[in-house]
């Protein structure tokens, strides 16, 4: 009876999904084009990169504002440095040096020194704001030559490069968590973060390496997105956090940590991307595409908040049941 | 029958999908005495409390409150006609004063201001009136927890509660405060005011209840005055089958020294505590709550800090680190509070026993076919009930998570394994598996130090017994010399220099 409940909400997303394609069929014949599609899933790459790593950080039971800035801060920073060098490996290098190092600072105060990681992250924010501006005086790096091919080019003609990073995170993602030790600490800690130290697991150093891997991911997504946008704009990541964070939630990853899957996120973030697609579509003007939004984020949380409800429902007859057993 | 009782439950029956929770409960309550509630866990009995008290309905059956039938829509209600709950996990709120938990929701003043002074006063009466010295502007949380319990009592009684219903009332205090809980109840009696006592401990049932309902999956199987039982035939109505000796003790060819302590202290714990235990051994350690027991033992953990003193480990120093440390060094130790230091309660049963394995690899990646193999293999070994392995082990019953956290411990190699109250919420079935497995431990060469509060459990499993008083050994029995009264005599004994 368990067993089956827990699959229904495993394919649960799914099943929204192919349900709102139904939908958006029948409201826009063009919507099942492949081209509308492989848009869909363009436009939701960048995203879904930067909630593979919030979502990371929620298992563990944290969250990460800094992502977006990040993503901005690193992503200008990087065509910045290809401009100069016109090296793509080295200024890469470079961004996703950045991304670590800012992770590892988000990492020192929240896994280390223990404070709150939404001020903590919040307040890395504006520093990565402020430093990105500082240095290019708040002017946008145009002329970023080569860069764009990392979010402008195809792969076999057909895959947008966007798409294929968005894949390699998903699979890098997918596996940490669910093949890995590393990737059951993090559960483990968001489950029960004492449980966890009584059970001998490294909770600063599992922490600290989760937040270097979040600032990664964000950093690539940054350049990836200006390499997109053919510019290097640091203002451009803002928001990213919050978009993240939706998607994560949607795709089920639980706000009190210890659950979530890459696949869900993923997921998650293609239920928006699809919903964003059909108000387009549709001409929805884009304030009242903002209200639908928020309030389909509501209708996910409260959709989490009572299938929980029903699995307390479970908790009473599965103990029971092991009761019966016992006899 | 023609006598009058305070509560009656007549035939009372809760389905939930798929299960019978309850089937034809009956207890009858009489006014001014204690009536024990005994049963396994999962045997129905927090299921019951909850249609008592409104927050389940009832599919059959007749609740009758002075003879009246009643129909409770949640505990408001039931609160207002006089029915109090006292659960096992407190309600109350740690940053606010002994006054403002007394008086929520029910703060004097007006137009929706607090008059603290008259609270203030209020309180203080009451707990005058009840000899409870504490300060009404104390916050709850500097409270030891047994006054917290004994304020929800008083409360309740301050607040015309004529029917309290008890649940495991003394799991988390010392004995010492269960005198004080069971002179409260007492004194509330002879004003009248009715008990349902929920517990797990003969001892306590045969001292503080005059009657005893004992419920078997869900039926209420026998009731009666408490002197028509005996020990014996409550666990034999409990479990449905007689248990000869619960404590399976074999004698284990005793070993060389494994683990032995020297003079450990740590400023405010404990103080030069010496131990040693070896291989194929029980070694207990005995004393009141507070003693340093679990102290010592998180200390050689890792857990807690330690200061001085010197361990030996097979015959090697070992100087505690943190637990990653004490694991490699193959101590392991399962603690006291398995909610709050023991189960990851949303994942599966697999990952809570593979958590600590670090074997099951291939290259740097887990090995999931080995991780499912293993982790079947030791449930099956230690006989977990659950649907499989992928069930959240949060949803098991206290004893099957117990086998669960052996099961990650016994995945590991081991030279010391401390048990802290490893049978504590567990019903009498399970206990007795677990102290199968224990004995099986002993019998494969494993040494195991065990706290445990109760101390038939100490007396029946472990070859010594080391007491432990105000942070001090304060003396240590082989198995002959074992005697109840000597044991306590030691835990009480005043041994600050």
């Amino acid at each position: 009876m368990k067993s089956r409940k827990v699959d229904m909400k495993k394919y649960s997303l799914i099943l929204i999904l192919f349900g709102m394609m139904i939908v958006c069929s029948l409201l826009n014949s063009s919507f099942l084009s492949g081209t509308n599609l492989m848009n869909i899933l363009k436009q939701v790459s960048i995203v879904t990169i930067c909630s593979f790593a919030q979502g990371m950080i929620i298992i563990t039971g944290d969250i990460d504002l800094s992502i977006g800035y990040l993503a901005g801060m690193a992503g200008t920073f990087a065509c910045i440095i290809f401009v100069a060098t016109q090296n793509l490996f080295l200024a890469f290098m470079a961004g996703v040096l950045i991304g670590a190092v800012v992770g590892a600072v988000n990492g020192l105060f929240v896994a280390y020194f223990k404070l709150p990681a939404f001020i903590v992250t919040l307040a890395m924010q504006t520093v990565c704001f402020g430093i990105i501006c500082r240095y290019t005086g708040g002017q946008n790096v145009y002329k970023i030559g080569d860069f764009k091919v990392l979010g402008q080019s195809y792969i076999a003609g057909v895959i947008p490069i966007t798409v294929v990073f968005m894949v390699v995170m998903f699979v890098i993602t997918h596996v940490v968590l669910k093949y890995t030790k590393f990737g059951r600490y993090l559960y483990a800690i968001g489950g029960n973060k004492e449980a966890a130290i009584a059970a001998g697991i490294q909770v600063v150093k599992v922490k600290w390496s989760a937040f270097i891997i979040s600032g990664v991911f964000a950093a690539i997504a940054g350049m990836v997105m200006m390499g997109r946008l053919n510019a290097g704009i640091p203002s451009e990541g803002q928001g990213y956090e919050t978009d993240a964070i939706t998607a994560t939630v949607i795709g089920g990853t639980s706000f009190a940590g210890g659950a979530g899957t890459a696949f869900g996120t993923f997921l998650g973030s293609v239920i928006i991307g699809v919903l964003n697609n059909i108000m387009n579509l549709m001409g929805v003007d884009s304030y009242v595409q903002m209200i639908t939004k928020g309030f389909i984020i509501i209708g996910a949380v409260l959709v989490d908040s009572l299938s929980k409800q029903g699995r307390t429902g479970i908790k009473i007859m599965a103990s029971s049941s092991d009761a019966k057993k016992t006899k | 029958m023609g006598e009058t009782y305070k509560l009656e439950i007549q035939g009372v029956s809760k389905s939930f999908p798929g299960v019978k929770a309850l089937d034809n409960v009956n207890i009858a309550l009489r006014p001014g005495t204690v009536h024990a509630v005994m049963g396994e866990n999962g045997a129905g009995k927090s299921t019951l409390m909850k249609i008592i008290n409104g927050l389940y309905k009832r599919d059959e059956g007749k609740i009758l409150l002075d003879g009246k039938e009643v129909h409770f829509s949640g505990p408001e209600e039931s609160g207002a006609a006089g029915i109090a709950m006292i659960y096992q996990e407190l309600n109350f709120f740690p940053e606010l004063t002994v006054a403002e938990n007394m008086f929520m929701r029910r703060q004097p003043g007006k137009a929706g201001l607090v008059s603290w002074g008259q609270m203030m006063e209020d309180a203080r009466k009451i707990l005058e009136e009840n000899g409870l010295h504490y300060d009404p502007s104390e916050k709850i949380k500097n409270l030891p927890i047994a006054s917290v319990q004994m304020l929800e009592i008083i409360k309740a009684v301050a607040f015309k509660a004529q029917v309290i219903i008890m649940d495991e009332p003394t799991s988390s205090i010392s004995n010492k405060e269960v005198e004080f809980l069971f002179e409260t109840i007492r004194r509330l009696k002879e004003q009248g005011i009715s008990f349902l006592y929920i517990s797990h401990k003969m001892e306590e049932i045969f001292r503080i209840a005059d009657d005893i309902t004992i419920i078997r999956d869900g039926k209420s199987i026998i009731s009666g005055r408490v002197d028509e039982f005996t020990e014996d035939s409550i666990i034999t109505h409990m479990v449905g089958r007689s248990i000869e000796n619960i404590y399976p003790k074999e004698n284990v060819p005793i070993g060389e020294v494994v683990f032995e302590a020297k003079n450990l202290s740590t400023e405010g714990m404990f103080k030069n505590v010496s131990l040693e235990v070896r291989r194929g051994e029980i070694v207990g350690m005995a004393g009141l709550v507070g003693a340093g027991r679990s102290e010592v033992c998180r200390a050689v953990f890792g857990l807690d800090p330690l200061e001085s003193g010197e361990i030996t480990l097979c015959g090697e120093r070992y100087v505690p680190k943190d637990v990653t440390h004490a694991i490699k060094n193959k101590i392991l130790m399962i603690t006291e509070d398995r909610k709050k230091e023991g189960i990851i309660g949303v994942r599966s049963c697999r990952e809570n026993i593979t958590l600590t394995s670090h074997h099951i690899k291939k290259g740097i990646f887990m090995n999931l076919k080995q991780e499912i193999k293993d982790a079947e293999r030791m449930s099956e070994m230690l006989k977990v009930r659950f649907a499989g392995i992928e069930t959240p082990i949060g949803s098991l019953s206290g004893g099957n998570q117990q086998k669960v956290l052996l099961a990650r411990w016994l995945m590991l190699e081991s030279r010391l394994l401390i048990l802290d109250e490893p049978t504590r919420g567990i019903d009498v079935g399970a206990k007795l598996e677990i102290y199968n497995i224990i004995t099986d431990l002993v019998k494969k060469g494993y040494a195991i130090l065990m706290i445990s509060s109760e101390m038939p459990e100490l007396l029946g499993m472990c070859d010594r017994i080391y007491v432990m008083s105000q942070g001090y050994v304060s003396g240590c029995l082989d198995r002959e010399e074992f005697h109840q009264e000597a044991i306590m005599q030691m835990a009480v004994k005043n041994v600050a220099e």
